[in-house]
């Protein structure tokens, strides 16, 4: 199970930009290129802290904070484009709101590796 | 579209979210604070005044939901707009939110051109209700100014005269109102003069108007000084007629009169002498409650010029009381909107001991039936007593 969504993951990404380039541009002409780089910045520093409350809530059984730390990744992952990272935080989102955290899997690893995978492409952006 | 810097909050929990709306208001020239949760949120909020707030639903401690409660909730708040910020696929949140009394919301990710128009079009009534809240401030202030200057057109004291006691009151349903009552002694004759009055309708144009009748019925009755050995019955029907003709020819047409009771009282020997025109009677009560009415002497004034006003005069004996009043006391509605009745109002009038008691007993009977209701109409009470003691 959990190699099977690693696999999917590393599949879609051969085939997927990591960031939307359409959502990515849009975000520039709203703010001004100038600015991107503070905002890239202000998700690359506050997007680990939340990530890292997924884990011990997921082992804590503790289904708001994990919804929540979720819901936070995905409102930023839209606001950059960083598709996959969004998609899966809002499944995430989903499973802690049904009370489903059994069915999280590995997802969690997945998530990180999709933000890291997102946070590189944005650094690349800013460049 | 009213255009100008405001004062704008926005709430959020996600630094990135704070950030880009913080960017995108004071490009728009917005004065932008920034709160982190609800709690946040609302100690800003009663320590400074915003024009709207933008505000997350998800957050730590305290929600939007929470804020947004406590925000309608609170007189102070409640009329500063709330766009809610909140994901595409949490619109149901949204109606909830809305629902709560949200001004709208706002999709995330943001949109620039959406941004600015909601804000725009919230801000624009947000500031249209301010300016209505400030009209009608300055109308409140108004009709304050009036009320004062209205008061100042009813007796401050009214006359002493040993064996006799005057009380009145009135209560008017709005803050200015078109009856009124006067007493006061008229040096030349040795008479006390006693005045009860309703224009008709309420309100400003009825105020307008008392102050017009009773600074007229004063003025003549005091003209006719000049006329020197003349009775009280001349007296009053110059007074009421010059009155009457002068209303009827020169307001003619905007349709206002009054019913007035116009009396003289001699308080030597107890006659009162009087023009009943179109009032609702007064009564002479006796101490065990037996009353003889003061029916019309003739129409309302203002409304026919050149009419007649025939003069009546009654004796009070010791201890008999002359009690005056506005349809509006016996008009009184409850909730149920039923009437206090004139029965009812006749039937406190017996066993008095007191003018003054006689008054607060009924004014307090009336208040009592009216409970929560609005009042619905002026209400004045004048009350003269004869001691039983005088000779």
């Amino acid at each position: 199970m959990h190699d099977l969504i690693i696999e999917r993951l590393e599949e879609e990404s051969m085939s997927e930009s990591i960031i939307d380039q359409a959502t990515f541009d849009g975000l520039k002409q709203a703010v001004g290129a100038d600015y991107i780089p503070e905002l890239v910045s202000a998700f690359l520093e506050e997007a680990p802290a939340l990530i890292a409350q997924l884990r011990p809530a997921l082992l804590a059984g503790d289904a708001e904070t994990f919804r929540r730390a979720a819901h936070s990744i995905k409102s930023n992952a839209a606001t950059f484009g960083a598709t996959r990272l969004f998609e899966l935080a809002k499944e995430m989102e989903s499973l802690a709101r049904e009370n489903r955290l059994g069915e999280v899997g590995n997802r969690v690893e997945v998530l990180e590796e999709a933000f890291s995978r997102a946070a590189e492409a944005l650094k690349e952006l800013c460049t | 579209m009213i255009t100008g810097s405001s004062h704008l909050l926005v709430v959020d929990d996600n630094k990135v979210n704070r950030m880009l709306l913080m960017h995108n208001l004071q490009e728009q020239g917005h004065c932008v604070d920034l709160a982190v949760n609800g709690c946040e949120a609302l100690e800003l909020l009663r320590t400074n005044p915003f024009d709207l707030v933008l505000l997350d639903i998800e957050m730590p401690e305290m929600d939007g939901y929470q804020v947004l409660s406590t925000m309608k909730s609170d007189v102070q708040l409640r009329h500063i707009p709330v766009i809610m910020v909140t994901a595409v696929d949490e619109i149901e949140s949204a109606i909830r939110c809305i629902e709560m009394g949200a001004e709208d919301y706002l999709p995330k990710p943001f949109n620039p051109v959406l941004l600015r128009a909601r804000i725009g079009a919230s801000l624009d009534k947000k500031h249209l209700r301010d300016r209505e809240q400030l009209y009608l401030k300055s109308l409140e202030r108004e009709l304050e100014i009036g009320r004062e200057i209205q008061a100042g057109f009813l007796p401050t004291e009214l006359p002493h005269s040993p064996g006799w006691e005057i009380s009145a009151c009135l209560k008017s349903a709005k803050k200015v109102a078109g009856a009124f009552y006067d007493a006061f002694y008229l040096e030349s004759e040795q008479k006390i003069c006693l005045v009860i009055a309703d224009v008709c309708d309420k309100g400003v144009g009825a105020a307008l108007f008392m102050t017009l009748f009773r600074s007229l019925l004063r003025f003549t009755i005091g003209a006719t000084d000049a006329f020197g050995e003349h009775s009280p019955a001349v007296r009053l029907k110059y007074a009421v007629s010059l009155t009457n003709n002068y209303i009827a020819d020169t307001h003619g047409d905007t349709g206002m009169f009054a019913t007035i009771f116009f009396g003289m009282l001699d308080p030597l020997d107890g006659t009162l002498t009087y023009i009943n025109a179109g009032h609702e009677h007064p009564l002479v009560v006796t101490s065990n409650g037996k009353y003889t009415p003061l029916g019309n002497t003739g129409p309302a004034v203002g409304v026919i010029p050149n009419v007649t006003f025939a003069v009546r005069d009654v004796q009070l004996q010791p201890g008999e009381l002359f009690f005056a009043f506005t349809d509006g006391a016996p008009d009184s509605l409850n909730l149920a909107e039923k009437r206090f009745g004139r029965e009812r109002l006749v039937s406190l009038l017996g066993n008095h001991t007191s003018a003054q008691t006689l008054l607060d007993d009924v004014y307090a009977q009336l208040t009592e039936y009216v409970g929560e209701a609005e009042q619905f109409d002026d209400i004045t009470l004048l009350v003269v007593r004869r001691s039983p003691l005088s000779i």
